[in-house]
């Protein structure tokens, strides 16, 4: 079935609107520290490419406020902030023609000349189109090269094949040769070139490289490089051309895990068949879970998203609310480059809004009043996030006016809160903020009322089974923390076999894995094992015992010893295979059940069983209690 | 739409646990799988069997005969039965019962000719007798908290 137009159109809206986002993040990140956004080259490529989509599809205003910019950055290496207004206004403007067409014709060619108008003004001199030409560093997986050698390219010994032959050290080339300027064979001179190529390269390397090939005939020719593709490692964090909702993919995944307990059941009535319909039943089986298992992982991966994108909203407001309140500010973002369940990633992007809107509004002074205070008139904002074992940890911090307790305390009395009987500590008076209708605020602004939204920011921050809490100090700040369960993440881990049950060990706690072997002394120290390990005395430790397995047959030729690190405490465990390493899809037991100690959470297995995935820090408290016990 | 609601509530579906007869409201059941791959998880009571993954989340698995005390050894075929239960006021939270067989339904109305007496455990709401037959009323609230009992 052909997608009709609308589909279409309807899809260049959306990737239009996710790349007007990229710019616009490039944008402000150039005035903020904020990390993990586009280089200025990738920016321009995003530029040119909306430019041509846009005009593909008759988005005429579009293709022109592009090409305007495009102008406007050329040559441009950074940014003022005037600069950075100037095209945060031309990106609203292409944002609001995309969201209204409806707008007459007059009004939108009438915005269209100012929005050109202001950035030429701000280039302050005429700009010749573009010639989009590529940036010399940038990097690319595919390439189109459009070669026409000059009728005397012959003369001085050239010889397009050697070029030709030259590329295809590089990789793997489509060669199209173009003869329509052949002339008719009266006319023809053996010493003059006729031809022209075009071709095709796959091959990961730099524009440069590629354009050193021509670097000795360049003068002689007429040469086009196009990229046709990223690398692969830039195709991954491009936006997805294709949408799923959680519903949908939830639903794919369920068809997915269906298809795995049928071939299970299929495998299991193999038996039943003679020899030689059981072995090709096998086969194909064998296939076909190998294909079901591939699909579970890509489904899987889908439901992930970038932690960062959370966060990715913010430099943008925080520019534009300082500008509306007179309040400049500093964005300092250390966002940690994992993937999340994209349910935690949705549900973060209101709170840190309204955390944001907050600190501009109320925790941030005016510059008068910072430099009285002697602090720097750009009010600071710090955000980082991480993942810490099983838990998301957020802070976000200001270093504003931070919160009064005596204005706490007269809101508190106000609301009717009994402030005699409660401690008047600083986990009471966060309580409190968070309450609904708590606000200290003196007067109501258009950003953020009138503090309210904290109730709500806890409100989403609870319903993911997280919790939030506020340290604040008079004159020197707010810092929020929040710590959010992570139900999904992906773990590079190690696969191991302990009494038969596969068991992940995180790789990042891995030091050390060797085959048992009398080389290293194993001895006894009370009830405690010991293994001398380059001279260090490590305790060794019974998984089995901890995993609550029947031992298995003693076969110390087959066992191996693991040497993990849990916060700079070295121990070791003896497990009797060790299997691959993978990068798998952890998934947590809460909701539905609670969290074990030393359980990390569930790995699903390539093949769709489960894997307990230990967490070595607890692990080692829980030997410790064991030996105790 | 609300009358279809009500009668549902009014539908119970009769499983078989061992030769221990079980009913839990139709509408709780999200469905029904045979489903081999249970992981045990350490230091856990013996009445949860391990977690299963199931419709991509991993859901907890109750053996009710173990958790109810019964006498009643429960049996554990090589693939057995899971009913996947969803919480009563809370559709993102699941368990999974292992179970021998699913039987007949049972409707409010044949419900009320049974005598009925006291439950032996706070996971059930009362024992029915059906002909000399006793069937275990599930409370699936009680269940749920059950497990969250356990973080304590």
């Amino acid at each position: 079935m052909k997608p009709s137009l609308s589909s279409a159109t309807a899809a260049f809206q959306e990737e239009a609107l996710e790349t007007l986002q990229q710019i616009e993040q490039w944008t402000v990140s150039s005035l903020q520290e904020v990390s993990a956004y586009n280089e200025p080259q990738e920016t321009r490529r995003l530029l040119h490419s909306l430019k041509g989509t846009a005009a593909s599809f008759g988005h005429d205003v579009m293709a022109q406020v592009c090409h305007a910019i495009e102008s406007f950055l050329e040559d441009k290496q950074q940014l003022s902030v005037q600069d950075s207004e100037t095209l945060l206004t031309a990106i609203d403007y292409c944002r609001q023609s995309l969201n209204e067409p409806e707008l007459s014709p007059q009004l939108q060619n009438g915005n269209l000349a100012d929005c050109i108008a202001m950035l030429k003004s701000q280039v302050q001199r005429t700009q010749e189109p573009s010639n989009a030409r590529l940036p010399q560093e940038i990097n690319g997986s595919v390439w189109q090269i459009d070669f026409a050698p000059h009728r005397q390219f012959f003369e001085n010994g050239h010889d397009p094949l050697r070029i030709i032959r030259a590329l295809r050290n590089l990789g793997p080339v489509k060669v199209s040769v173009f003869t329509d300027k052949l002339p008719d064979f009266a006319d023809f001179d053996p010493f003059q070139c006729y031809l022209r190529w075009q071709i095709t390269l796959k091959a990961e390397l730099d524009y440069k490289k590629l354009a050193t090939q021509f670097e000795w005939v360049k003068h002689l020719c007429d040469l086009t490089i196009d990229l046709l593709a990223l690398p692969q490692t830039n195709r991954l964090i491009e936006p997805n051309r294709y949408k799923l909702n959680e519903a949908d993919l939830d639903s794919l995944l369920t068809v997915s895990q269906t298809l795995q307990s049928q071939l299970y059941k299929a495998i299991a009535l193999t038996d039943q068949l003679n020899h030689t319909d059981k072995v090709r039943l096998s086969r194909r089986n064998h296939a076909m879970k190998r294909q079901q298992q591939l699909l579970q992982q890509q489904l899987l991966q889908i439901t992930m998203r970038p932690l960062a994108d959370a966060f990715a909203r913010l430099p943008r407001m925080a520019f534009d609310l300082g500008q509306k309140t007179n309040k400049p500010v500093q964005l300092h973002m250390h966002i940690a480059a994992i993937e999340l369940d994209s349910l935690i990633i949705n549900s973060l992007m209101d709170p840190l809004m309204h955390l944001l809107r907050n600190a501009l509004a109320h925790g941030i002074e005016s510059a008068e009043q910072r430099q009285q205070s002697g602090k720097p008139v750009n009010g600071q904002i710090h955000i980082s996030a991480e993942q810490i074992d099983e838990q998301l940890l957020i802070r976000f911090s200001d270093d504003g006016a931070g919160l009064s307790e005596q204005q706490i305390l007269a809101k508190a009395r106000q609301m009717g809160i009994n402030i005699q009987n409660s401690i008047k500590n600083s986990q009471q008076l966060s309580e409190w903020i968070f309450r609904a209708g708590f606000s200290t605020a003196k007067s109501a602004d258009a950003i953020s009322g009138r503090g309210i939204g904290l109730d709500v920011v806890k409100q989403h921050v609870t319903d993911l089974g997280g919790s939030i809490e506020l340290v604040s100090a008079q004159g020197k700040g707010c810092c929020f923390t929040m710590n959010i369960p992570v139900q999904r993440s992906l773990v590079d881990v190690q696969l191991v076999s302990v009494s038969g049950q596969t068991v992940a060990l995180p790789l990042i706690n891995l030091i050390d894995s060797y085959a048992f072997d009398s080389n290293r002394v194993i001895w006894q120290h009370g009830k405690q094992w010991f293994i001398t390990d380059d001279s260090r005395q490590i305790p060794l430790f019974d998984l089995g015992k901890f995993l609550q397995l029947a031992p298995e047959p003693e076969d110390d030729e087959a066992t191996f010893i693991i040497v993990l690190n849990a916060e700079n405490h070295f121990f070791a465990v003896q497990v009797e295979r060790l299997a691959e390493q993978a990068q798998l899809l952890i998934k947590s037991l809460r909701p539905h059940y609670r969290h074990l100690s030393g359980v990390k959470g569930v790995a699903i297995l390539p093949e769709g069983s489960l894997a307990l995935l230990l967490e070595p820090g607890r692990l080692l408290m829980s030997f410790s209690n064991l030996g105790e016990s | 739409m609300t009358s279809e609601v009500h009668l549902n509530q009014d539908i119970y579906q009769l499983m078989v646990i061992s030769h221990q007869k079980f009913m839990v409201p139709v509408h709780s059941i999200v469905s029904v799988f045979a489903l081999e791959d249970i992981l045990q998880l350490p230091h856990t009571p013996d009445w949860l069997s391990g977690v299963a993954h199931i419709r991509n989340a991993i859901v907890p698995v109750v053996n009710l005969n173990e958790l109810i005390g019964s006498a009643e050894p429960a049996i554990q075929s090589a693939y057995p039965l899971l009913v996947l239960l969803r919480h009563p006021r809370d559709s993102q939270r699941w368990l999974a019962l292992c179970v021998t067989d699913l039987s007949s339904v049972l409707l409010k109305e044949d419900l009320h000719k049974m005598s009925s007496s006291s439950a032996v455990h706070p996971c059930l709401k009362a024992v029915l007798d059906n002909h000399s037959q006793k069937i275990h009323w599930l409370d699936i609230s009680k269940l749920f908290e059950q497990l969250i009992k356990e973080q304590a």
